[in-house]
């Protein structure tokens, strides 16, 4: 969406037009959730904190100064929503997490997976993303999951880019130990 | 470069952060170096490990269900709120309750509003001689630190604009220096309530206190550039008062920065003196600890937004330069210092 449209918008929704901000989360419903879901890890909690981050956007509105974009005003809301979610959670997510991911036949049999496979897989990547620092978490999502450049990562992030660089070296190098059977 | 220092360079070159040259030049190490063509499979394999797994596609039916669903929450919301005041607009109960709203009002104002007027101006009053009280009390205390009382005093004078006059100096003993003018006498950790001030009408009642951001910057020189490696861990410091911060760098050596600083405003604009002692210690492999430390004594002037650097210094083996700069944000320190609501008596 061009900046001029999405000015636009952001005009309207003030006006109280609720449409205008339908527009505005349609084009961004997906980025939004799909950051959600790699901080919690789970399709209910994504979709209640991806929907409860946009109402926060739609009630302060008003407060958004426009000096940055919609996208990395709304980035930063989930983001905080999701990463206090987590801390608020930690011990819950955690087992059920476990219950979710480990496969119940795999269990049944008293055998291991091989790693590799299925939902024991997405469960240790979780797990090794979650002992992430929240910054470096940050900076690899932005960077390497959503394909931002090194520059806007560090514009969102509000540090430089050499930072973010490093972040990513370190979160990768943390996570080729952690995965080192996966991969 | 040899190989240790390019585990980075690639991650740098998956992200497609390297320009044409550095990423032929890597191509061509890559291509002679079996372990490094390693690290760079490995690095690739686990984004696509992460990226299969987390990628999560909900069915369109979600997303043709996600907008109405919000705007059900939403407009759930706003009704809410309506309903806590009058209710939802737009329906003639609304209208109707709207004009009884007014009509009440306005019955109200007629009858009772001279009265009305007259009990606001006594209660804004009485909260005044709350304040001048409060006032009298907090000079009395100053007295009694043996603070001379020449220079200051409340008046007692109260105007129709809801102020108490501003003829009250306020003293920083310390420096023995003094400001006039002021709205409030605050005394170090009382916290008053400045909201019917005009000019500083805030919403928590007390103005923001002055900022000055300390930031640490430290360059590592490899092959002969400076990089920036770390920038801006920002540390919030009140005038006066001691700063004790811990940064640490992201790097494999660990290098740890305790930094004590003492800033303090001076007479005149934009005018601060530091004194920051900087100690680091840095780990090397095998639980080797060096620790060392810095002092460094200087007054800057500073501009609001301005960065100013307040002095360097190089470690032990020069690889590292840490620089130390403070910014500014907003101006000092009159204006400031008017409403910073903390001054050390």
């Amino acid at each position: 969406m061009k900046s001029e449209e999405e000015n636009e918008l952001i005009r309207r929704c003030r006006e109280g037009n609720l449409k205008a901000f339908g527009e505005l989360v349609n084009e961004y419903k997906s980025r939004v959730y799909a950051v959600a879901f790699r901080i919690v890890g789970n399709p209910a909690d994504a979709d209640d904190l991806s929907q409860e981050a946009f109402i926060r956007a739609y009630r302060s509105l008003v407060k958004f100064r426009g000096e940055s974009s919609f996208y990395t005003w709304i980035y930063k809301i989930v983001t905080n929503l999701c990463l206090n979610h987590r801390k608020k959670n930690m011990k819950i997510i955690k087992s059920s997490f476990d219950e979710r991911f480990v496969d119940p036949d795999s269990r049944k049999a008293g055998s291991n997976p091989l790693p590799g496979e299925g939902k024991e897989t997405r469960a240790e990547i979780f797990k090794a993303l979650g002992s992430l620092k929240d910054s470096f978490r940050m900076a690899l999502d932005l960077v390497v999951f959503q394909g931002l450049s090194h520059r806007e990562a560090a514009e969102l992030a509000g540090c430089s880019e050499g930072t973010i660089s490093w972040r990513i070296f370190k979160a990768r190098q943390q996570l080729r130990e952690q995965l080192a059977a996966y991969i | 470069m040899n190989c240790s220092g390019r585990e980075k360079q690639i991650s740098d070159y998956i992200n497609g952060a390297l320009d044409e040259a550095e990423s032929r030049e890597l191509e061509e190490h890559i291509d002679s170096c079996p372990q490094c063509r390693e690290i760079l499979e490995e690095m690739k394999k686990t984004d696509r490990l992460i990226r299969d797994h987390l990628e999560e596609s909900p069915p369109p039916k979600y997303w043709s269900d996600y907008w109405p669903r919000l705007k059900g929450k939403i407009l759930e919301e706003e009704g809410k709120e309506r309903r806590n005041f009058l209710s939802p607009p737009g329906s003639i109960f609304t209208h109707w309750r709207w004009q009884t709203v007014l009509a009440v009002a306005a019955v109200l104002l007629l009858f009772l509003g001279g009265g009305g007027l007259l009990w606001r101006m006594a209660f804004l009053q009485s909260q005044l001689q709350t304040k001048l009280r409060r006032t009298n009390e907090l000079v009395m205390r100053l007295k009694r630190r043996g603070i001379s009382d020449s220079g200051y005093g409340p008046t007692g004078n109260f105007i129709p604009a809801g102020n108490i006059r501003k003829d009250i100096s306020l003293f920083q003993g310390l420096q023995g220096s003094f400001a006039n003018n002021m709205e409030w006498v605050v005394i170090d950790g009382d916290r008053v309530d400045l909201s019917l001030s005009q000019e500083q009408d805030t919403q928590s009642g007390l103005a923001p206190a002055p900022l000055i951001y300390l930031n640490i910057k430290v360059f590592q020189k490899e092959s002969g550039r400076e990089e920036t490696m770390v920038s801006s861990p920002r540390a919030v410091i009140r005038n006066g008062r001691e700063l004790n911060a811990k940064f640490e760098t992201p790097w494999e050596c660990g290098l740890v920065y305790r930094v004590r600083s003492r800033p303090r405003l001076l007479e005149g604009a934009d005018l601060i003196s530091l004194e920051i002692e900087l100690e680091f210690s840095r780990a090397f492999p095998g639980s080797i600890q060096e620790s060392r430390a810095f002092q460094l004594s200087t007054i800057a002037v500073i501009k609001a937004g301005e960065a100013v650097t307040l002095g360097s210094v190089l470690l032990g083996d020069e690889h590292y330069r840490v620089e130390i700069m403070a910014t500014l944000e907003g101006s000092l320190p009159v204006p400031l210092r008017e409403k910073e609501g903390y001054v050390k008596i």
